[in-house]
């Protein structure tokens, strides 16, 4: 049973007045000097929005790091440890702490931050409640995920090494779910791929593809629930993590060799596979060898950092000799095969004139037309339908720039007349004269 | 009453503690004794619950101890190099450990005006020893059934040495139990009852100062002939030394019955000298094999 010890916590909050009074401090001056900045009730609600989600966010790190600091030094933890409180006791109470500072203070000066809307009679009220509860809920579970990956440390640059490997890849995957559509208007589609294209849930939806013989749009169909299933997982993980290490941690663990298996070992081993995977990809053979080469760099300097020492290990060596093989693997055989397996699920033909009814284009040239949004499963008939008609080798051929659900921008040969057409339809301007 | 039924403790794979035993009784001081990483700290470290034994038990007052908050809350354990904050001040301290323990204002008042102790002080500008005096303060503020000293006597002034010593005597007398691991044995032997020998991960020695002192005997005797070791075969030597006509020997044995054997040798001189219990716990390690005769001379 999840037990908080009240001494603890009411010690926790007296030690930490400094901390807390730059916390109220940060949250009371930048609120007004954004709303001062901004013009328009709404454009002040959005600073106030943002700062309230990225102070919340920092908080959320730094305050477990900082309140967990303990955890890493053998004269501390020799001084909890001894304290009658059960470890399950420290790391809930602290954790708690941790989420309290982080969400009590910024959620007060949000809401006061907001007042000024609420007093003027500005619909509000139902946006602050659920703003609020979205943040209380994600801010407790990115927590709880935090929380697990800095215990699997024993230091506390192991910690934070860890914490920033694990969000990072972790960054491959949520904006899979979650904020795509919204990274695509930010960037304009050009960092997807960055983001998006060597994510493990589009690894995950391929291979789903694969197993099941489903269609790609089938698959896509299930995005929430995967990604809600992907949280749920990583939730279940952390919890794990917070037993094994943290409930049922050891003493004797502060300052050694953060040596749990997936500490170390397997973020050097999923960095290197998923970097060699995406220069496997995009580059040449010989580019990729010394691409390969160059992967091999940082997978050492890990090696270096988890062992403490210099030199390389005859299994590490091995290790990452597999990654390669895998990752050439993955790339000649499985996305070969599944790319063919995502782009002829349609055979049926549709006439051209419905391509302007889901074609969105931002801009165009002589001979490009570039499409930002996702290609639906109608414009992707469509395109198909497009493409079989043209003659490739014409000099009447224009090229529609798309790209893809899956990240990868094709160029699909049209003819001159269905390039106009499909200009004039949307008023294209040609690039440069609308910037 | 402290027992440990054979702890054995592995650390980072290298045994530490194999199969220890100890029995400690209620209102009683103990000396902990070994050379240096024979296992000390890490048996206090086990007493205090802070690491979990790999097998064995560790009971007080019959109740296990590790995660045992109501055990906990009557064990104190004072580190040779304590944990405190960067800018905490001896106050800071006290409001930590005040929300964990029950605090004797009153005796915290009396030892820090004894040691002379500011508590609105920054401790990280104390000297070791400063440190080491704040945080047994605390310890005798808490009333520990069972104070653990970790080498925390160890580089403390003579006077401030008595004071402890006697401040120690009143915690006992109130019925607590102390344990201190020092290699200042000199100072150990004034306060301890008894004593716990390690080497080897194991504790090989333990009991009561005195009557083990009574078990060793040394000697300095004189003869008018010139004298040999084979003389003395009968005798369960420790150590053997020879100057001219001048023998000190060390000898395990009651000390009528080694008396008895001497005397039929005939010297001209029989002197019985005091042993320390830093000689005895020498004369023990020699008997091991740490230490040769001419480490000692």
């Amino acid at each position: 049973m999840m037990t908080l010890n009240k001494n603890y916590f009411n010690f926790l909050n007296k030690s930490n007045n400094n901390f807390n009074y730059i916390i109220l401090v940060f949250s009371l001056m930048l609120m007004p000097l954004l709303s001062l900045v901004a013009s328009g009730e709404v454009l002040k609600f959005n600073i106030a929005l943002v700062f309230y989600l990225v102070i919340t966010i920092i908080l959320s790190i730094f305050t477990l790091l900082y309140n967990f600091r303990f955890l890493y030094s053998k004269r501390s933890l020799d001084t909890y440890y001894q304290l009658p409180l059960t470890k399950q006791e420290l790391i809930v109470t602290t954790f708690i702490f941790s989420l309290y500072q982080t969400l009590v203070l910024p959620t007060l000066m949000f809401l006061m931050a907001n007042l000024i809307y609420l007093i003027k009679g500005v619909d509000l009220e139902t946006h602050l409640i659920a703003i609020i509860l979205i943040t209380i809920v994600l801010i407790t579970f990115s927590q709880i995920i935090n929380l697990g990956i800095i215990l699997i440390a024993n230091t506390l640059m192991d910690a934070i090494i860890m914490l920033a490997a694990y969000l990072g890849l972790l960054l491959f995957i949520i904006p899979g779910f979650f904020y795509y559509s919204e990274l695509s208007i930010i960037t304009g589609g050009y960092l997807n791929s960055v983001f998006n294209g060597f994510s493990p849930y589009w690894y995950l939806v391929k291979l789903v593809i694969l197993i099941s013989r489903h269609s790609f749009r089938e698959i896509i169909c299930f995005k929430e629930i995967i990604g809600f299933l992907v949280i749920l997982i990583c939730l279940l993980l952390a919890i794990y993590s917070i037993i094994k290490n943290g409930f049922l941690r050891n003493g004797e663990k502060a300052e050694q060799i953060s040596s749990a298996i997936y500490g170390y070992p397997f973020i050097s081993v999923i960095y290197a596979f998923i970097l060699i995977t995406i220069i496997i990809d995009s580059s040449s053979i010989n580019e990729t060898i010394m691409a390969v080469l160059l992967v091999f760099i940082p997978y050492v300097a890990a090696y270096q950092i988890y062992r403490r020492r210099i030199g390389m290990s005859m299994r590490a060596l091995i290790t990452f000799v597999i990654i390669v093989g895998l990752a050439l693997f993955y790339q000649l055989v499985v996305i070969v095969y599944l790319r063919d397996e995502v782009f002829n699920q349609f055979p049926e033909k549709y006439p051209v004139e419905k391509i302007t009814s889901a074609v969105v284009c931002s801009s165009f040239d002589e001979s490009n037309i570039y499409v930002n949004n996702d290609v639906d499963e109608e414009l992707y008939k469509e395109i198909l339908n497009i493409e079989s008609r043209v003659d490739r080798n014409s000099s009447q051929v224009c090229n529609l720039n798309v790209n893809f659900s899956d990240h990868k921008n094709y160029k699909f040969p049209i003819s001159k007349e269905e390039f106009e057409e499909i200009a004039a339809s949307y008023k294209l301007e040609r690039r440069g004269e609308n910037e | 009453m402290l027992k440990i039924s054979d702890v054995t403790k592995k650390l980072q794979d290298t045994e530490v503690l194999l199969n220890c035993q100890l029995e400690v009784k209620d209102a009683s001081i103990l000396g902990l004794v070994g050379i240096n990483g024979a296992g000390k700290s890490t048996l206090m470290r086990c007493i205090a619950g802070i690491y979990k034994v790999d097998s064995g038990s560790i009971s007080f007052d019959n109740m296990s101890v590790y995660e045992n908050n109501l055990v906990k809350k009557s064990i104190f354990l004072v580190d040779d190099n304590p944990f405190y904050e960067r800018n905490a001040t001896i106050r800071d301290i006290k409001k930590f450990y005040e929300c964990f323990y029950e605090f004797d204002n009153s005796i915290y008042k009396k030892y820090l005006n004894m040691f002379k102790l500011n508590p609105a002080k920054r401790i990280n500008n104390f000297s070791k020893g400063m440190k080491r005096q704040v945080f047994i303060v605390m310890a005798l503020a808490i009333r520990p059934k069972l104070l653990l000293l970790d080498e925390s006597f160890d580089g403390l002034d003579p006077l401030v040495m008595l004071n402890m010593k006697k401040a120690l005597i009143d915690l006992v007398d109130s019925g607590s139990t102390v344990i201190i691991s020092s290699h200042n044995l000199r100072g150990l032997e004034d306060i301890c009852d008894s004593y716990a020998l390690i080497e080897n991960n194991q504790i090989s020695a333990s009991g009561d100062i005195e009557d083990d002192k009574e078990k060793i005997c040394k000697f300095q005797l004189a003869f008018k002939d010139e004298v040999k070791m084979e003389m003395f075969d009968k005798l369960d030597l420790i150590t053997y030394q020879k100057e001219k006509r001048m023998v000190t020997l060390v000898v395990r044995g009651k000390q009528e019955d080694v008396v008895k054997q001497l005397e039929s040798l005939n010297p001209l001189v029989i002197d019985l000298l005091n042993i320390s219990f830093e000689e005895l716990f020498i004369y023990e390690m020699m008997r091991k094999g740490y230490y040769s005769n001419d480490d000692t001379e």
